[in-house]
């Protein structure tokens, strides 16, 4: 127990920058506190004394109930601005650790997404960093105060007789066995009570974003196995946890019930031995006796609390030690151009090889495309350029400099990119166009989604770019959302625009305005899409022809369709209806 | 409370109520022990007492306080576990009740709130039952046992202390109220910040390319210092509030000392009585705090219920009254009018689609294709017209029959995180190894799965971002092949395929055809041409409809996105 306090204490320390000086105030504030609320319990003592003795005089009453009731008050002013101190504490230290955790987060490769949740990740984020600030600004004061109370007052009734603290002491002494005990189970569940909490959140989140699935596939929460089990599994820890605990959970919180028969056999064995106590001493210890179970209740919640806490923090450094993408020692911040140079690239995750050498060189503006079979690594060629991963083999170069020796910043605010499924957040369009921007006109906004053909639905919304579309982008078609996103990139306005099928759910007509917009407002940049459909492609000034991680050709449409056997097949299929309405000679053509 | 508790589970509280037995009886106990001290301490001044029957009593007192460790134990293990179980009842049926809700409703909510109600909101209500609950009760017992020990032992005390409570009581109010007004305000913007932290993580690519990542992010910097600010506040009056109520109590003690030391100069005879009074009056507060405590933080749990409770009052879709069964499946669709909000996205649709046969929607992005296919599962339920299948009203049949008709693939592709095997096996649960072979080999995707290192066993992360675009859909498309519904709606299903892939899928879909009614959104047309009815929708209207030949000759629209397709 003493361990483990040291250790949370350690890791407190360590998160509370900036904080500690308020911390170091709650906690001396809080003894201080402790040690004047017993004074009261003296003095009512001293009354006792006098009432059993018959010796009240007038001025002793006056002095008696004056001394009670201002200690009274400074136990509270103390109290209470030991908790405002730590309260204060307690809510920075809660905003800083969710700022640097999904800062940290942030810098991370993507795989690590991969293997955790957002339910998960959301949990320690927001629940178990929760715990953290009710154990400082809670427990923290009430912990020091706890410590306080008893310890003054074994002193006071030692100074009144130095066998009667014997019976508070024996309770005690059970009472500590008995939370070492319970802290001791409790250390042995909380890690799968955790684990199992965790469960719940990544299936509940997951429940929830599939609804129109589970609906459709009769997904019954009794079958969507995660989180039932998470269910019953909690309901079995949890027993599992009470059944062996509460017997000393019941031990430690009775143990106190014991200091009044313990007294009365005391006051035996003292008139059995005929030594003469006063009865106000008695009377005081039983006091006395009451006075210590709350604090020493709170030992208990608190200890409790620790325990999550720790397990919490456990959990947030986890997630803490994972390895952000590494920065090179000296980044540059400027480059003399964007042109892009991919050399022996070859990436797998995992042990799953994806893209084998890789060469591709983009030196001047223009548009170019990137086409091959579904998985044959498009997307992760584009994604590379992003350091979202770190490749294993070759380089990856902008105007001949190695992406990895320039800083991430640098590199991220230069390259706008568009990713495959639509991401909306929950706000209005123009927040979502925006992206972060703050200081963006109307003008421009406008002129990007001109560009990529969305100002007509948008204006034709409610509220025009500040309807809120809702999280998921859920109040838009499809092909809306796909054009917000894009429109979202534009804004952008960086040099390298990479758009991953931005026209996979729009129609024909759509497609066709949004690439001639492009061509004519984004001449400048170097554009790299990735698209199955030959009627994009056609668009670019050079293809390139993935198949299975491979770049088998590359050239203009018509070079690729007579050299290219992969392209040419995609083309033919990709013109099935043309060439099928040609061969029934249709009016359509005669139009 | 326990009242508004019945209605959410369907566990009963009832079961709650032996261990409240318990503890009324362990509180009966403590209170007869006070009285033994009482008359122990009131014997020995009096009359003197000799050690034996001094000795005995005490033993008594022990045989008391080994009883009460009794019920203490039992008390708390029957309510804990009892508590345990009533809230995962509760948290598994709200997660059923959303199925049913209609779907209108999540578009409106954040997926924080919604997760927050299942998940943080039960969890509350299990602390509050499993450890506040019979604590608090055991304190009110205590306090009415302890009242009334007092009024036994000095009547004129007695009211004074009644009146220093009632003096006390509006700062508890205050409190309370204080607790209910910024405790929900707070757990607003808690709502918030969570959804914006989800949101967060799941678009963490987007966040990272525009530079929206920790300190950059104003957004989450301004929701977790506004949390920070809020929760500071909040906890601060909530506190001011609560302390003044316990001091007026405590304050209390000095002025029944100066009466009971007033009191006794004058008339020396009471004295025992009013030193025991002082004793029990220091029980009772502390007894008192705790129940304020206790219920300030009940409080936080009420509010966390109601949140429960609007999620439950959420209407479900109507059972019909005669469920009715389809025997056949052809879809027809009259007069339908919809909008999502005030403004009509559908606009008087009548179509049919036949059995047995292919009819594709098409029409520009936005024209209202999704739509008409969500409602044909009565996603939404505020249609005007009918919607019929096999010539049986929708909204007559049984939803759970109802849902058992479709095979769907949507335009988002969802995947769970999950092996790809059981993936597939969402489609039908009681399929064999085969057929969910079967169901990927039909939609393309068993190649592809064999070569990863795991084959059918590879987990696939939330979402299926360990798949490419294209390979997630097919995925999903073998489910859909693997439910073997008798309605197939493939929504925008290929969008992710290059041409090879999606020839490969069109045979598939050609073979569906044959016994089922397939509907089709594209907006590749050349996926659709074959269709025997392909319907021509442009701004929420049908504007034409027919087969390809049909439509070439005689449709404008048609053609001009042939042309460019
Ligand atoms: N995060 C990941 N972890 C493991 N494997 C992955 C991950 N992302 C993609 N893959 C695998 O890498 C291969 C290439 O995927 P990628 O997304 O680059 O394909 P793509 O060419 O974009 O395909 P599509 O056209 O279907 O989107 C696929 O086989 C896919 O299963
Ligand atoms: N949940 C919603 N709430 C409000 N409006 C919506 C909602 N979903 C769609 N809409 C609007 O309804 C109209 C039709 O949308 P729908 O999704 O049916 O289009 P679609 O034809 O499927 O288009 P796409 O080809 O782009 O997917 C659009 O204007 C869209 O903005
Ligand atoms: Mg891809
Ligand atoms: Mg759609």
């Amino acid at each position: 127990m003493l361990r483990e306090n040291i250790e949370a204490i350690k890791w407190l320390i360590s998160v509370s920058k900036g904080n500690r000086l308020f911390l170091l105030a709650s906690i001396f504030l809080a003894i201080l506190g402790g040690i004047v609320s017993v004074i009261p319990l003296i003095v009512i003592y001293e009354a006792t004394d006098a009432i059993l003795n018959g010796t009240i005089q007038g001025e002793f009453i006056v002095t008696a109930a004056v001394t009670t009731a201002s200690f009274i008050v400074l136990k509270y002013l103390l109290l209470f601005s030991a908790t405002m101190c730590s309260h204060r504490a307690a809510f920075d230290i809660q905003c800083n650790v969710r700022k640097d955790l999904l800062e940290h987060v942030g810098g991370l490769p993507l795989g690590f997404f991969s293997q955790k949740s957002s339910g998960l990740l959301r949990k320690i984020t927001s629940e178990d960093v929760e715990n953290l600030e009710i154990y400082i600004a809670h427990h923290l004061p009430d912990t020091a105060l706890s410590m306080a109370v008893p310890i003054t007052i074994f002193a006071i009734l030692f100074s009144h007789n130095a066998l009667l603290p014997i019976v508070l002491f024996i309770p005690f002494l059970i009472m500590v066995v008995a939370l070492s005990k319970i802290s001791k189970i409790r250390k042995e569940h909380v890690q799968e009570y955790f684990d199992n909490t965790e469960n719940m959140n990544s299936a509940t989140i997951e429940y929830i974003k599939a609804i129109p699935i589970i609906k459709i596939f009769n997904v019954t929460v009794e079958s969507f196995s995660k989180f039932n089990t998470a269910i019953k599994k909690q309901i079995e820890i949890t027993s599992e946890w009470i059944k062996l605990s509460s017997p000393f959970y019941v031990l430690f919180k009775s143990s106190l019930d014991f200091v009044l028969p313990l007294l009365m056999f005391a006051m035996a064995l003292f008139i059995r031995g005929g030594v003469n106590v006063n009865m106000s001493t008695y009377i005081l210890c039983f006091i006395l006796g009451a006075a210590m179970i709350k604090p020493i209740n709170q030992i208990y919640t608190s200890s409790n609390l620790l325990c999550s806490l720790m397990e919490g923090a456990r959990r947030v450094e986890q997630v803490m030690d994972n390895k952000p993408i590494a920065e090179s020692a000296h980044t540059r911040e400027s480059v003399e151009s964007f042109a892009i140079k991919y050399e022996n690239v070859s990436f797998s995750y995992g042990d799953k090889t994806v893209l084998d050498d890789i060469n591709i060189a983009l030196d001047k503006p223009g548009l170019y495309a990137l086409v091959g079979e579904s998985g044959s690594g498009k997307t992760t060629t584009a994604q590379l350029l992003l350091r979202f991963w770190e490749i294993e083999e070759g380089e990856i170069s902008i105007g001949g400099v190695d992406i990895r020796e320039l800083s991430l910043d640098f590199l991220l605010k230069h390259i706008s990119f568009v990713f495959q499924d639509p991401f909306i957040i929950d706000g209005t369009i123009r927040e979502n166009i925006c992206m972060g921007q703050n200081d963006v006109s109307d003008e421009a906004i406008v002129s990007a989604a001109k560009t990529v053909a969305a100002h007509d639905f948008i204006e034709q919304l409610p509220q025009g770019y500040d309807t809120i579309i809702g999280a998921e982008g859920s109040r838009l078609s499809g092909g809306e959302k796909q054009r917000v996103c894009l429109a979202r990139a534009i804004l952008k306005k960086a040099p390298i625009l990479v758009l991953d099928e931005p026209t996979s759910q729009v129609d024909a007509t759509i497609e066709r305005n949004i690439f001639d917009a492009i061509k004519r407002d984004c001449s400048d940049k170097i554009v790299i899409f990735i698209t199955h459909r030959m009627t994009a492609a056609v668009n670019a000034d050079k293809i390139f022809v993935f198949d299975s991680g491979k770049l088998v050709d590359s050239g203009p449409h018509g070079t690729l369709l007579s050299a290219s056997e992969k392209y040419g097949r995609m083309w033919e299929l990709a013109n099935r209806a043309n060439n099928w309405s040609l061969g029934k000679g249709s009016k359509f053509h005669a139009a | 409370m326990l009242h508004r508790l019945n209605k959410i589970t369907d566990r009963g509280v009832y079961g709650l109520g032996i261990g409240v037995c318990y503890i009324f009886l362990e509180a009966a106990l403590y209170a007869i022990s006070i009285l033994v001290f009482y008359y122990l301490v009131r014997g020995l001044l009096t009359q003197g007492m000799n050690w034996t029957l001094v000795a005995s009593l005490a033993a008594l007192v022990v045989f008391f306080s080994v009883l009460r460790m009794g019920l203490t134990s039992a008390s708390y293990k029957s309510v804990m576990i009892e508590a345990y179980k009533i809230t995962s009842n509760i948290r598994v049926r709200l997660a059923n009740h959303l199925k049913k809700i209609t779907f209108g409703f999540f578009l409106g909510r954040n997926m924080g709130n919604l997760s927050n109600a299942i998940l943080q909101d039960t969890n509350l209500l299990d602390f509050l039952l499993s450890h506040i609950f019979i604590r608090l009760v055991r304190d009110i017992f205590a306090v009415i046992l302890l009242l009334a020990i007092m009024a036994y032992l000095d009547l004129h005390l007695f009211s004074i202390s009644i009146i220093i409570i009632m003096i006390a009581t509006p700062f508890f109010i205050y409190a309370r109220k204080t607790t209910i007004k910024l405790g929900s305000q707070r757990f607003v913007t808690v709502d918030k910040t969570d959804t914006y932290i989800l949101e967060y993580i799941q678009g963490i690519s987007v966040m990272k390319s525009f530079g929206l990542v920790g300190e950059q992010n104003k957004k989450l910097l301004y929701l977790l210092k506004k949390l920070a600010k809020q929760s500071l506040i909040a906890e601060g009056s909530i506190l001011g509030w609560g302390m003044l109520f316990t001091l007026t109590i405590e304050l209390g003690l000095a002025v029944l000392l100066y009466f009971s030391l007033s009191q006794q100069a004058a008339s020396p005879q009471t004295s025992l009585n009013s030193v025991f009074f002082m004793l029990t009056y220091i029980l009772m507060y502390l007894a008192m705090f705790d129940i304020m405590q206790y219920s300030l933080l009940g409080q936080h749990m009420l509010n966390a219920m109601s949140r429960v409770e609007e999620m439950f009052r959420q209407p479900v879709l109507d059972a019909p009254e005669k469920p009715q069964t389809p025997n056949r499946y052809d879809i027809t669709f009259s007069k339908v009018s919809f909008g999502y909000n005030s403004k009509e996205v559908l606009h008087n649709v009548s179509f049919k689609a036949e059995e047995k046969s292919l009819t594709a929607l098409v029409g520009h992005s936005g024209a209202g294709k999704s739509t008409i296919t969500n409602l044909i599962p009565l996603f939404w339920n505020t249609y005007s017209g009918q919607i019929k299948i096999g010539g049986v009203d929708i909204k007559e049949i049984d939803n759970k029959d109802l849902m058992n008709l479709f095979s769907f693939v949507f335009q988002d592709v969802y995947l769970f995180n999950d092996t790809i095997y059981n993936n597939i096996l969402s489609g039908r649960k009681e399929a064999t190894r085969e057929e969910v072979i079967d169901a990927a080999r039909k939609a393309y995707c068993h190649d592809f799965i064999e070569a990863l290192p795991e084959g059918y066993d590879t987990i696939v992360s939330e979402g299926g971002t360990t798949l490419s675009g294209g390979q997630r859909q097919r995925i999903s498309i073998a489910r859909a092949i693997l439910k073997n519904a008798p309605v197939v709606i493939l929504d925008e299903a290929t969008t992710a395929l290059d041409p090879i892939n999606e020839a490969y899928i069109q045979d598939a879909i050609n073979e569906l055809i044959k016994d089922k009614t397939v509907i089709i959104i594209a907006h590749r047309l050349y996926t659709v041409m074959n269709a025997e009815n392909i319907i021509v929708l442009e701004q929420g209207e049908i504007v034409d409809h027919g087969t390809h030949d049909h439509l070439v000759s005689d449709c404008a629209i048609y053609r001009e996105m042939l042309a460019l397709n």
